[in-house]
């Protein structure tokens, strides 16, 4: 089962420039679980193109948040966009005025300079993320890994 | 929206649907339902062996419809510091 583990470390400057690193602890603290990833279209996506000869859309790299509070992998619009892809479904969303419905597109997830497989799933929800975060980690993948959240030693290990 | 013809045609026949199919994934191609599968991504293959890249539906056939969260979303808190 290939394991992945990051310890984060951030740099911050104070008002007169001055460089400060904060603990493992306080940059997992305030970046929260986040991981490079690239998103691109799925394999079967991809093979297609290439038999009709059109050029395959490049992957986009962000990144990701890991959300146990999200029920479902979010991706940012733009990326769909970007790899024109068509929707696979339309789910409910709850928010705190009500609910919504929006569309699911497939892709792929990569996970550059680990050893972690690409995952493909073919029903991520489409929504408005803020560079350079792409994507948002849900449960219906995490269900997939075993995740340590280390608080202390500013750690996180994913593994699948 | 896209795949407005698919998902009226699943709400349609959703009850028979839940009767035989309950957990499995329905892909449903205009008012047509092609096959039910085990996963979600079994029936994206099916989906793109038959239909390329044109649009297609992958929904899970379950009794009630489930309401997916994405609390930091939608609270814009996806960028919080603390």
């Amino acid at each position: 089962m290939p394991l992945f583990e990051h310890e984060y470390s951030v740099v911050t400057k104070d008002g007169q420039g001055k460089r400060t690193r904060l603990s493992n602890q306080a940059s997992l603290a305030r970046l929260g679980p986040v991981l490079q990833v690239a998103i691109s279209v799925t394999p079967e996506h991809a093979v297609i193109m290439a038999e009709r000869g059109a050029e395959v859309p490049s992957p986009i790299s962000g990144l990701a948040l890991i959300d146990t509070g999200a029920s479902i992998t979010a991706v940012d619009e733009n990326v769909c966009r970007h790899l024109n892809l068509a929707p696979t479904d339309s789910i409910l969303m709850s928010h705190a005025g009500g609910q919504e419905t929006r569309e699911c597109f497939p892709v792929q997830i990569m996970f550059p300079g680990t050893p972690l497989p690409p995952v493909a799933n073919p029903r991520v929800v489409s929504c408005k993320l803020d560079a350079p975060q792409i994507l948002l980690l849900g449960r219906d993948l995490l269900s997939l890994m075993k995740f340590v959240y280390n608080g202390p030693q500013g750690r996180i290990e994913i593994a699948f | 929206m896209a795949l407005e013809t698919e998902a009226r045609y699943y709400n349609d026949h959703r009850s028979d649907f839940v009767k035989e199919h309950d957990g499995k994934f329905a892909l449903i191609k205009g008012d047509r339902c092609m096959g039910f599968y085990d996963t979600s991504y079994t029936a994206y293959q099916a989906g793109v062996s038959q239909f390329g890249l044109e649009p297609f539906m992958i929904h899970e056939v379950v009794q009630e419809e489930p309401i997916h969260q994405l609390p930091a979303y939608y609270l814009g808190l996806t960028h919080a510091s603390l």
